[in-house]
């Protein structure tokens, strides 16, 4: 072994430790559904490093230089044959899959990739150490990525990648995979064994937290080619629910996700109602949602001061409501249907309740005046409710599209219902039931049906998706409502007496026309989903226990996804249970191991080095004389001869007892020995041949 | 004196020897027992372990039993070790007629001077070959017994004083062979090591064959040690560091044998002081004038394997006497017993 060789082995080990790094960081990109970078380049990348890896000199040399029996020399060009091929034809088949934008065959081709990765790894890999890490985050990733990712269709891949790891151990175990036989024949199946679960279990818990830990990227980049139709596609993104556009012209999409940010839209006083609407939507095409503009517009101009609508039905209450604007709003935001506005800028109005500013909006910190309608009144009197409907087939329409299902159900739903409000209240205890709130849950397909994929395939949604769905499950059955889009909750902890709205407090919601009422607001959206993320002093247990919910929401329900979940669970816990007896049988080596300060520098450097060992579990077993560990130690790094004298002045040292110490040249040979042995075993090369002796 | 106290004074002992005479004496040491092991090796083929195991034996003052089926050559290695050693060298062949004074000698009638005379038997040797031990009676072998561990012989209420160094080495076939007595447990105690041979390979037996056809090469051996030269490496022994943590070590595998599940009663204090005093010999032999951890798990099966006596039902009927499941036992425990790294 040239000191060259060995230089060249440490390089490599480092290059396979980054290699396996960047992998494990890609992978948790990997199953974000919408990932902020395409993934799939930096995942070629990381294929070219390990091919390169698997073909270069390199790797060559060390084969070589191990031993430098004939055995290496026959093997090694057969494996690096089969890792160029395996490379190239898992190249082929990722190009040939690529499809850019479609999601779903982009995870999936992600996975395939990890799992050509990791076999190339595998043919690359020089100790077994490395080869199960190797499996072990590829295999956690691919779990976790079907998991949480809601993507059923990496079970597969899943699986494969799981007979992968028998069939590399079984490999390793006839030690057909290392080019070092000796590093495997000591090895029982039962190490083997134990050397790929530990590593894939703490791998799987790992990855299971850095994916809680991550932020979901899901929500912040959409990616569609609305051609500026969509409420983020224009200067109006930044804007929050505001950018529903101009009355009348106003477009609510829900194949696309407004941002969430934190930034403040308006201040109210805290006793004003929690429910702030901007616009309404009456038509609804399958896709998105559209403020018609029905009847005459009115204009508001500074001049006319407040209007007090007169004649309005007994039930309804008018109230005026004092705001302060705080960030971009170009509608006006009032508690009800505005009906009366005084403050800076033009508005103009339709009679279904939008009102929106002529230009800009007013200006940051700028106060006004709004007098609204609120519709409102028992349960009692809401199912008592009598009177000349609302006679406008607009709030009755269903677009020509829609699933003959959603009909189906609900018609179903509301058959035991005897009047509207009973009705309204079936589909509100249906959703809230039945469907999972997800602030992240993946968008649909660009083609598909949203209602249809939310109430029968994804089961998850946020506040848009329920409430389109309870509009379009009560108008199938000829209830009268409409979607209102504006914001909800807010924040009343960070300025005492004030509610703060913020954009990612924007919510969509439900309203019905009750006769004789008016349009009642109906919120289909589980309540505590809508703006619980708004207090923004959550304590760091919230918090948690927030992720924890939202991790738990965000498993795909159904029977796979039941299964799944348990699984998943179970891996877990074995998991964490694998790490914390490793971890104690590491904290008993090491306590073992721990210097004192009466410690000879032999004894003290060779517990340094067993100290490094016992990080890769190869460390002496405690049955083990030196003498038996010096036979195994030795490699790449060190010779055995050497290996041997520094072991036998340690004995010397350690049993020789007074006056039978030794020379200090020895003690210096012996120290730098242990040392550059402990150098070699931080650099994975092989110091230990075959495993310690256990029980 | 307190424990603490004696240690130190064993330190003291220890330590009293001058470093370079220690250094000196220690590869004069060296030398002797590596001429004795070559010496036996010209005549013993394919043997080096059993050799070494004999030799360390017979340095640390104790006695060795070795043990196989007839014919496998432990009659010649135990031979071999007796010519090796200068002084008298007698021998003992067992039957079921011997009788004790067969072995200690008896008091004759001397009609000169009209009165009994002592006649020393063959046990007044320097080396004494007991072969096949196990087909003597229970009454002849406990003749031995006396004898093995005081180096004293009384007859007829006379006690006499065997000569000095007196090794005994003793062969025994498997006690499934017919025509065999069990050797009691208590003299299985006294002997320092038991081993067995186990097959010698093809090629070491086809040597052997060649040689042995022309004549017992045995009886060519010439002795390397005089009997003072041994007393004198005995002594050395006696004097090779044991450290704390080495002693530890040793009592934690002999208190593991009687912890063991398959054993009634394991491995004795007498147990102990002759595996540590085989393991000092083992060291000076090695050329280390300290005892490591190595020595003892070396030694330990043979010097602990024959005395462990299992539990009832372990091993079936065959195994009363036979030394090779204590001494797996002894294995087993040997895996799992820590080495200290100090005390």
């Amino acid at each position: 072994m040239t000191p060259q060789a060995a230089e060249l082995a440490r390089q490599n080990a480092r290059a396979t430790r980054i290699a396996f790094m960047v992998a494990g960081a890609c992978g948790e990109f990997a199953v974000q559904p919408l990932a902020p970078f395409p993934v799939w380049l930096a995942m070629l990348a990381l294929f070219v490093v390990v091919a390169l890896a698997a073909v270069g000199q390199p790797f060559a040399a060390v084969a070589d230089g191990t031993d430098g029996t004939n055995r290496n020399r026959r093997v090694w060009p057969v494996r690096q044959l089969v890792a160029v091929v395996v490379i190239a034809l898992a190249g082929a088949e990722a190009l040939t899959q690529l499809r850019p934008g479609d999601v779903q065959s982009e995870g999936r081709t992600l996975a395939l990739l990890m799992l050509f990765v990791q076999f190339a790894h595998a043919l690359a890999s020089r100790t077994r150490r490395e080869t199960a890490l190797g499996c072990g985050v590829v295999v956690a990733t691919l779990a976790v990525a079907a998991v949480f990712g809601g993507d059923v269709t990496l079970i597969a891949p899943m699986a494969l990648a799981l007979a992968g790891v028998a069939v590399t151990a079984a490999l390793l175990q006839r030690g057909v995979l290392l080019e070092s036989a000796t590093a495997v024949s000591a090895g029982s199946p039962a190490s083997v064994v134990r050397a790929c679960v530990a590593p894939l279990a703490s791998a799987l818990a790992i990855g299971a937290l850095i994916f809680l830990a991550l932020p979901d990227t899901s929500g912040l980049r959409v990616r569609s080619s609305l051609g500026g139709s969509g409420r983020l596609s224009g200067p109006a993104a930044d804007r929050g629910v505001s950018g529903v556009g101009a009355v009348g012209a106003g477009t609510l999409d829900l194949n696309a996700r407004g941002a969430l940010s934190d930034a403040p839209v308006l201040e109210v006083d805290a006793s004003a109602p929690r429910y702030w609407q901007g616009a309404v939507f009456a038509d609804f095409d399958g896709r998105s949602w559209r403020s018609s503009r029905q009847g005459g517009l009115l204009l508001w101009t500074p001049d006319d001061g407040m209007l007090r609508p007169a004649g309005a039905p007994a039930p309804v209450r008018f109230r005026t409501d004092h705001a302060t604007v705080l960030g971009g709003v170009d509608v006006v935001l009032a508690p009800g249907a505005p009906t009366g506005y005084a403050g800076p800028g033009t508005v103009v109005s339709d009679p279904d309740g939008n009102a929106r500013f002529v230009g800009d909006g007013p200006d940051r910190n700028a106060g006004y005046d709004v007098a609204s309608v609120l519709a409102g009144a028992s349960d009692d009197a809401l199912r008592a409710a009598a009177g000349a409907d609302v006679d406008d087939p607009r709030w009755t329409a269903v677009p020509s599209v829609m699933a003959p299902r959603v009909r189906a159900l609900a018609v179903q739903l509301t058959a035991s219902a005897s009047n509207r409000f009973d009705a309204v209240a079936a589909v509100e205890d249906y959703l809230k039931a039945t469907e999972t709130y997800d602030i992240n849950s993946p968008l649909p397909r660009r083609g598909d049906d949203p209602i249809d994929d939310f109430l029968f395939v994804s089961h998850r949604g946020f506040c848009e998706q329920f409430a389109t769905a309870a509009v379009m499950l009560l108008r199938s059955v000829g209830v009268p409502a409409r979607l209102v889009t504006g914001y909800a909750f807010g924040d009343t902890t960070s300025r005492p007496g004030e509610r703060i709205f913020r954009q990612r407090d924007a919510h969509a919601w439900v309203q019905v026309y009750y006769p004789g009422v008016g349009w009642v607001a109906s919120d289909a959206t589980p309540s505590g989903a809508a703006g619980a993320a708004s207090s923004g002093a959550a304590s760091v247990r919230e918090r948690i226990a927030g992720a924890l919910r939202a991790a738990w929401k965000r498993i795909p329900h159904g029977r796979v996804g039941a299964f799944v979940a348990v699984a998943a669970a179970f891996a877990i816990g074995a998991a964490l249970v694998l790490l914390a007896g490793r971890g104690l049988a590491r904290r008993r080596q090491r306590a073992r191991a721990t210097g004192r300060p009466d410690d000879g520098p032999v004894l003290a450097a060779y517990l340094r080095l067993e100290r490094a060992l016992a990080a890769q579990e190869r460390a002496r077993a405690p049955g083990e004389t030196f003498g038996e560990f010096a036979r195994r130690l030795g490699g790449l790094a060190v010779g055995a001869g050497e290996v041997a004298r520094a072991m036998r002045c340690l004995e010397q040292e350690c049993y020789g007892g007074r006056g039978r110490q030794p020379a200090p040249a020895e003690v210096a040979a012996a120290v730098a020995v242990f040392d550059r042995l402990r150098a070699a075993a931080r650099d994975d090369v092989p110091v230990v041949v075959g495993n310690a002796p256990r029980r | 004196m307190d424990s603490q106290a004696q240690l130190a004074l064993v330190d003291d002992t220890f330590d009293s020897v001058p470093d370079g005479y220690a250094t000196e004496s220690r590869s004069l040491a060296e030398d002797a027992a590596t001429r004795l092991i070559s010496n036996v090796e010209q005549v013993v083929h394919g043997r080096r372990a059993a050799v070494e195991l004999v030799v360390a034996g017979l340095l640390s003052g104790g006695h060795v039993l070795v043990q196989d089926v007839p014919g496998s050559g432990k009659t010649t290695l135990a031979h071999a070790v007796a010519r090796s050693v200068g002084g008298d060298f007698r021998r003992i062949q067992c039957t079921a007629d011997l009788l004790p004074g067969d072995v200690t000698g008896s008091a004759m009638w001397n009609p000169s001077k009209q009165e009994f005379t002592f006649v020393p038997g063959p046990i007044f040797a320097n080396v004494l070959l007991v072969d096949e031990l196990n087909r003597a009676t229970p009454r002849a072998q406990s003749a031995l017994l006396e004898a093995m561990d005081e180096a004293t012989v009384t007859v007829d209420g006379v006690r006499h004083d065997l000569p000095n160094p007196f090794f005994v080495v003793a062969t025994q076939n498997p006690t499934d062979q017919y025509g065999t007595y069990p050797l009691p447990e208590g003299q299985l105690d006294r002997f320092a090591l038991g081993l067995s041979l186990g097959p010698n390979d093809r090629a070491t037996e086809r040597r052997v064959m060649r040689e042995q056809l022309i004549r017992a090469t045995v009886n060519d051996l010439q002795p390397v040690l005089a009997p003072e030269e041994l007393r004198w490496l005995q002594l050395e022994v006696r004097r090779t560091y044991v450290a704390d943590a080495v002693l530890d070590f040793c009592l934690s595998v002999v208190a593991a044998t009687r912890e063991h599940p398959d054993v009634r009663v394991g491995a004795s204090s007498r147990a102990a002081l002759s595996l540590l005093r085989c393991a000092q010999a083992r060291a000076l032999v090695a050329g280390r004038n300290y005892v490591v951890p190595d020595d003892i798990k070396l030694l330990a099966p043979t010097a602990l394997g024959h005395r462990i006596v299992l539990a009832p039902g372990v091993a079936g009927p065959v195994a009363m006497g036979s030394t090779s499941a204590g001494v797996s036992i002894v294995r087993d425990v040997l895996a799992s017993v820590p080495v200290p790294l100090r005390s």
